[in-house]
């Protein structure tokens, strides 16, 4: 009965005329209307000034009246010494923390999900959610301490375990390696939080029948749980890609020291350097512009990749 | 094989439960440290002896803040900013995020949409242009200007609009049938069953709003009207590059005494600052339940 | 098909309709921002014509003459950018608007001082908002700082009123006599022969390095303050491994550096490299060497030696192994704890860092001369004195000659000689901070000699009001009835063993300290270039002082000069031609 009148629907559906679709369509395009303004004056309205890339920015000459140079400014950004350097430190430690950021929160949610007692559960959870809330200013001294090589816990650790003191923030081999398992470790219990909502969603009745087929908690979970949540992880995984350039500046800034600017200097560091001397409004934009378009090309190509073998449109 | 089977899984649960509950710890020790430091003794501080336990136990830094007219103050404009921004936010994600996850044929425009919205978090023209837009649309040292600027916070958008979307169309269809438009389907039948996603980005909005500090320092043109996290960043602030952006030093010398105690208040300022947030996590986890959801429409 | 083409069509109709509004929005602000501009421009030629025309003359209500007290009568108001401290007090409910200050120039004045904004000066919080004023072209009339970025672009864009003629008119004698005192300070608030702003005054003789020591440790182990750069590595050696604490623990570092090396108030190589004859402080020391050539301080061939015995002390281990991720208050943990008792650093030790071990274990430090080093003479480097806040006058503000006013009420009433009274209500606790004009007279260059002299007589009769307290508190600590931490501080720059004698008696008449040549006024290549010469100078010293090859330091000049180093000599030797 259902079935047959959702039929109907259909084909009525596929005969109305475009002045009934544009009708029903009208709501819709309303419902959009106030964010949309709100993002064209606030976003786009402000986003004309990507133009000052492409300037002598002069704060009291404005926009339109500063000296236009064309790409001088990407030619000076990229004649700087290490630029290249700062650039491949910056791709390997926010690429790996992309990788860490989206897999560790996945992996602890299945592994929270096993358990059967919510107080458990909600305990866990939110023990996780802390280091989210403390900033880097305050994590820094704490790990600087935890990991000192001379009287710190973890190398207090690895010498129970005969191995030599690992002097982790001063050595030029250990310090992206530190940024990347800190910061994940700093976000992965916030991570969580959104493929937990997603958990939720999973219909019971697919375990339910599931178990009556004889499979296994591991079959559940590859068959069930990850197919449940694929869609959330995919989405996670292109809009990351936002970050592809960004290794993290609170962090690093706050931990990094001159005996590992080979591996730890990043992109955003060095523009700060940059400004903090005189306000360089024109090179730190110019540096903003770069990495918005790389990371519009990540997404691009994650969104299209997404598209042709998950099947998956994001947006 | 049945008991095999169960007693593998139990070895695996034990392990589980161990290995989890350690990384837990790892996560709260920090914590643990801050609220120490604030219940120490300067001293104590200042040698750098605190470690997870208080030494020389003393409330003096809470009290100290509550005597602190600036911190109560920037306290009470973050209050106001959650309850509007939050508001304002999850307003702005259901009314963008329901027509965005109709399908192309349903909402022709909708990828065109999506794009506009999407572009946003790429592109920003950084502090001038921003504060322009703000300066002109009438916003300076209001409380609009941190809520209305950000008030489509496109990633929330883009969740529950993957949400939406995963739910069944017959769900809809059906509502279509019984002749409700599209205000009521939405109001009545996808926020219903939509709570743990909207629990979700009501959080994240949560946090943001109470962890923002830049637009603060930017919009606000008295730091009467900071919020908290701006009026933060303006007392945790290293004697370094305090002595560096003052150069008038002798007289300055004052100070200096004050912000060695500094660390006590600082660590008790922080801690109180971010108990609402461990307040509010706990609050949204019951709606984190089980999705009955697809089960009662699909039968 | 066609249904394709059609939708593409819409979408790029669609953008582009995006993309006029967002242009039109973004002219329209632009246009504003123009306007307001050119208006600025037009106020500025306006008021300066005016001013050649009839200079006495000014606007409405006003007293006809120069007085330089002369009260307005209907008040004018005056608005301000206030950078604020976490810091600072109010006091019996006070505010920004309504405080000491305040009430003070408007009963004496007739100046009724209101706040255009306020924001924080120890972030970047004051300096946002004044870059932002500047852009949006909405200074407030009286308004201040130290980048002469922002200087010269204000004064380019007319922003900024002449205050030449109002400072000859109106100063009061102790502002005319101050001009003549600091003449650097003068210079950099004086672009194209016009003054267009009220500096801070500088003397920054009082930045010599010194070597802090405590007394127990050198007790303890039966030493002596190191003279040479030999003894001094002697005990650092000591103070390493000889337990100089006495708990019978290997918990001790020789000699406290910060990760930075040469930025910062102390744990600093400075003094260090002085001993080698390199004048070093922060990035910034420019100079003519012997030769009369233009130079960078650290490519003195002193440098590659200083960090030669660097480099044998930190394989050593009397060089803290893991300096390289310490900052300076993790340095002041190490001092506060009783783990470091030897640094170079500034003359307000006793304030601080030392301050910390004082109130943990009452241990006192002393300040000696940087160690000297056979075949070098030791030098210091300070900072040019042309560099330091200016207080600027909005070009539209209609009597300029009111900021002229509060300094010379602000000099009547906060001056070396007020009394106990007016020093608690006006100056101590930042009270300071709530006036538009502060007058900072270096105090240690001036108030060291008096107070030495009067330690010496013991008698304070001479002295300025202001200072009798001072003096006080000192012969006090000395005779151990105040055992305050506030007294140890002042007792330790000012007592006769304390650091300003050292600097005043020793380092001054030796001409041991080198002033920069590169003041506010710098040329592009170094604007530009200083981040990334920084860079290569740090990371070149960390890594020699950490073991590599003492002969990258020849490297290291190189890959400096390369990197726009050679430039910037270049510029400056023209900029700051020989005399």
């Amino acid at each position: 009965m259902n079935t047959k009148k959702i039929a109907n629907h259909k084909k009525t559906f596929a005969r109305q005329g475009k002045v009934d679709r544009a009708l029903r369509e009208l709501p819709l395009h309303l419902m959009l209307l106030p964010s949309l303004l709100l993002v064209l004056i606030y976003s786009y309205g402000s986003m004309a000034g990507v133009g000052i890339a492409f300037q002598n920015f002069v704060p009291t000459k404005g926009l339109f009246d500063s000296e236009w140079v064309g790409m001088a400014n990407f030619k000076t950004l990229f004649s700087l010494p290490d630029m290249w350097q700062v650039i491949s430190n910056t791709l390997f430690i926010s690429i790996s923390k992309m990788i860490g950021g989206v897999i560790a929160p996945v992996v602890f949610a299945l592994l929270l999900n096993e358990f059967r007692s919510s107080a458990i559960r909600r305990s866990l959870q939110t023990m996780v959610y802390l280091p989210n809330f403390l900033s880097w200013v305050i994590l820094a001294g704490i790990f600087i301490d935890l990991l000192s090589p001379s009287n710190g816990i973890v190398n207090a650790g690895l010498k129970a375990f005969g191995i030599e003191p690992i002097f982790f923030l001063g050595d030029k081999k250990w310090f992206p390696i530190t940024m990347i398992v800190t910061d994940i470790w700093k976000g992965f219990g916030f991570g969580s939080v959104i493929y937990l909502a997603a958990l939720t969603g999973i219909d019971p009745s697919l375990y339910e029948s599931a178990v009556i087929d004889g499979a296994n908690r591991w079959k559940q979970t590859l068959h069930i749980t990850l197919p449940g949540i694929t869609s959330t992880i995919i989405l996670m995984t292109v809009l990351s890609m936002a970050n592809v350039l960004n290794g993290g500046f609170d962090q690093i800034y706050n931990m990094y020291n001159p005996s590992v600017y080979a591996t730890g200097d990043i992109l955003d560091t060095m523009v700060y350097r940059l400004g903090i001397e005189q306000v360089q409004y024109s090179l730190a934009t110019a540096a903003g512009l770069f990495k918005s378009v790389v990371s519009l090309v990540f997404i691009l190509a994650s969104y299209y990749l997404a598209g042709k073998f998950a099947g998956y449109r994001i947006f | 094989m049945n008991i095999k089977a169960s007693l593998s899984r139990k070895a695996f649960l034990a392990i589980n439960f161990i290995v989890l509950s350690i990384l837990a710890l790892l996560c709260v020790l920090p914590f643990v440290n801050l609220l120490a430091i604030s219940f120490s003794s300067k001293e104590a501080v200042t040698s750098g002896k605190v470690g997870f336990l208080p030494i020389g136990f003393t409330a003096s830094s809470y009290s100290f803040i509550m005597h602190s007219p600036a911190f109560l103050k920037s306290m009470g404009v973050s209050i106001a900013r959650v309850a509007l921004g939050v508001s304002v936010n999850l307003l702005l994600v259901i009314l963008t995020a329901y027509p965005l996850s109709k399908s192309t044929r349903q909402f022709r425009a909708r990828t065109f949409y999506s794009w506009v919205y999407v572009l946003t978090i790429l592109f920003s023209a950084g502090l001038i242009p921003s504060y322009m837009v703000v300066r002109y649309t009438g916003l300076l040292d209001s409380i609009w200007a941190l809520v209305l600027p950000g008030g489509l916070p496109v990633f929330n958008m883009l969740v529950v609009m993957n949400y939406f979307r995963s739910l069944p169309p017959e769900l809809e269809e059906a509502a279509y049938i019984d002749g409700a438009g599209h205000i009521s389907t939405l109001v009545k039948i996808f926020l219903p069953v939509s709570t743990p996603t909207i629990a979700t980005v009501t959080l994240f909005s949560f946090v943001f709003h109470w962890n923002s500090w830049f637009d603060g320092m930017i919009y606000m043109r008295m730091v009467d009207h900071y919020p908290l996290q701006t009026y933060l960043r303006t007392v945790v602030i290293n004697p370094e590059a305090f002595f560096r952006n003052t150069s008038n030093l002798n007289s300055d010398l004052q100070i200096l005494l004050g912000l060695v105690s500094a660390r006590t208040t600082n660590a008790a300022q922080l801690f109180l600052a971010t108990v609402p947030i461990l307040m509010v996590y706990p609050f949204l986890q019951k709606y984190f339940t089980t999705g009955l959801v697809m089960g009662s429409v699909k039968g | 098909m066609k249904q394709k083409r059609s939708s593409s069509l819409k979408r790029i109709v669609g953008l582009s309709l995006a993309f006029l509004l967002a242009a039109s929005l973004a002219a329209c602000a632009s246009n504003n921002g123009t306007n307001a501009s050119s208006d600025q421009s037009a106020a500025t030629d306006a008021s300066s014509s005016e001013s050649d025309t009839t200079t006495s003359d000014t606007s409405s209500g006003q007293p006809a003459d120069n007085d330089p007290y002369g009260k307005y009568d209907p008040p004018i108001n005056l608005s301000w950018g206030i950078n604020t401290s976490a810091v600072q007090q109010f006091k019996d409910g006070d505010t920004y608007e309504n405080n000491i200050w305040t009430r003070k120039y408007l009963e004496d004045l007739g100046i009724n001082v209101t706040v255009a904004f306020t924001a924080d000066g120890s972030t970047e919080a004051y300096r946002n908002q004044m870059n932002l004023a500047l852009a949006s072209g909405d200074l407030p009339d009286v308004f201040k700082t130290n980048d002469y970025v922002f200087i010269k672009q204000a004064y380019d864009a007319g922003y900024l009123a002449d205050l030449s003629q109002v400072y000859k008119d109106y100063a009061n004698d102790f502002m005319a006599m101050v001009q003549p005192k600091y003449p650097d300070s003068y210079d950099y608030a004086t672009i194209d022969g016009k003054l267009i702003g009220i500096p801070q005054l500088q003397d920054n003789s009082q930045f010599g390095i010194l070597l802090w020591i405590r007394d127990d440790w050198l007790a303890n182990l039966g030493k002596e303050a190191p003279k040479t750069v030999d003894e001094l590595v002697a005990l650092a050696r000591a103070f390493t491994f000889d337990d100089p604490d006495g708990n019978g623990v290997d918990d001790t570092f020789g000699l406290g550096i910060n990760k930075n090396l040469v930025t910062s108030n102390y744990c600093t190589l400075l003094g260090f490299i002085g001993s080698f004859g390199v004048p070093g402080f922060d990035h910034s020391i420019y100079y003519r060497n012997d030769a009369g050539e233009m130079t960078f301080s650290y490519l003195e061939p002193g440098m590659k030696d200083a960090l030669a015995v660097l480099q044998s002390m930190y394989a050593e281990g009397i060089i803290d192994r893991e300096f390289s991720v310490k900052d300076t208050a993790m340095l002041e943990q190490d001092i506060g704890s009783g783990k470091l008792g030897m640094a170079f650093g500034m003359q307000w030790g006793t304030w601080l860092p030392w301050n910390l071990a004082f109130q943990n274990e009452q241990a006192i430090a002393h300040p000696y001369p940087i160690p000297t080093q056979e075949g070098y003479t030791a030098r210091m480097g300070i900072q040019s004195n042309a560099f330091g806040d200016i207080t600027m006058v909005n070009a539209n503000y209609k009597n300029p000659e009111a900021l002229v006013k509060l300094y010379n009420v602000y000099s009547d009433t906060v001056n070396p000689d007020m009394d106990d009274e007016t020093y608690a209500i006006y100056d101590a606790d930042e009270q300071y901070r709530f006036s538009p004009a502060v007058i900072n007279e270096p105090q240690e260059p001036t108030y060291g000699p008096w107070l030495k002299e009067a330690q010496l007589k013991n008698d304070a009769s001479d002295l300025p009001r202001n200072l009798i307290t001072r003096f006080n508190t000192i012969k006090d600590f000395d005779a151990g009835s105040n055992t305050g931490s506030d007294a140890y501080g002042l007792w330790g720059q000012y007592s006769l063993g304390g650091s300003m004698p050292i600097i005043n008696d020793f380092y001054v008449p030796n001409n041991m300290l080198i002033q920069s040549v590169v003041g506010g006024v710098q040329p592009d290549s170094l604007v530009k270039n200083s981040s990334v010469l920084e860079k290569i100078t740090l990371q070149a010293f960390t890594e020699i002082i950490m073991g590599a090859d003492i002969d990258n330091f020849d490297k290291y000049v190189q890959d400096w000069l390369a990197a726009g180093g050679q430039q910037v000599l270049e510029d400056l030797d023209k900029q700051y031609p020989a005399e």
